[in-house]
């Protein structure tokens, strides 16, 4: 009986591990979720200048990863590398992973 | 002693720091870069789908052509040629170059005039073949 008591006593502290573990696991992976960074908020535009990123297909996300504003010539980082940069093409705002069809690769 | 040093130190800091700080107006000028970018905005336009989108990128070719304080230049379209100089035709120094730049110019000029799709994609064209 007592190797019994022993021994569910184990499992019980087992699996309280495991649930502790699991539970820390989804809250980890929760809050590194992050939001899509939105540069270019049409509210903030003029109708000129929403009307110039219509013109020249720009989107807040790249569908080409290789082809992105944090490689373009025209793209101005932000403060930092995921920041909202700016560009010379829209005198505004860009998002680093964005696109355009003005998109140049940058040489330096 | 220590403390001219860490003076001069500082000095230097702050100078570098405005060299980097520079508006890129103030940057050496490269009429080459500022050809090459002419002329790539001249291939989109004559690549795009509407008439607005030939001017769009005709307006970088000319800004790109005129620099920020010469004829024709338009702010508000943007200017790809912003940290290579003040304008191609103003920064080139040899007259046959400039005269080849300033024919490649009324092209673009001709196409933002036109509200023609096939028209202004031809001036389009052009003007990218006179680039070159």
């Amino acid at each position: 009986m007592d190797c019994d008591g022993a021994k569910r006593a184990a499992l019980r502290r087992l699996t309280a591990c495991l649930v502790v573990v699991a539970t820390s696991g989804i809250s980890i992976t929760q809050g590194t979720e992050k939001k899509d960074l939105v540069c270019a908020k049409p509210s903030a535009l003029s109708e000129a200048e929403k009307q110039q990123r219509k013109l020249d297909n720009y989107t807040e996300k790249s569908p080409d990863p290789s082809k992105t504003c944090s490689g373009c010539r025209f793209f101005t980082p932000g403060a930092q590398a995921t920041a909202c940069g700016k560009c010379t093409i829209f005198n505004g705002p860009a998002n680093p992973h964005g696109k355009c069809d003005d998109w140049t690769a940058r040489t330096v | 002693m220590l403390y001219r040093s860490r003076l001069a130190a500082h000095l230097a800091g702050i100078v570098a720091g405005t060299l980097i700080a520079l508006p890129g107006s103030a940057q050496a000028a490269d009429p080459a870069q500022q050809v090459a970018t002419a002329a790539q905005h001249a291939g989109l336009a004559a690549q795009a789908a509407s008439v607005e989108q030939v001017h769009m990128h005709l307006h970088h070719t000319v800004n790109c052509l005129v620099g920020p304080k010469g004829q024709g230049f338009d702010g508000k379209a943007g200017n790809p040629c912003q940290t290579l100089g003040n304008g191609a035709i103003p920064d080139t120094a040899d007259q046959a170059s400039q005269a080849k730049l300033t024919a490649a110019l009324a092209k673009a000029q001709a196409g933002l005039k036109t509200d023609d799709l096939t028209a202004a994609r031809k001036a389009a064209t052009e003007t990218q073949a006179a680039l070159k």
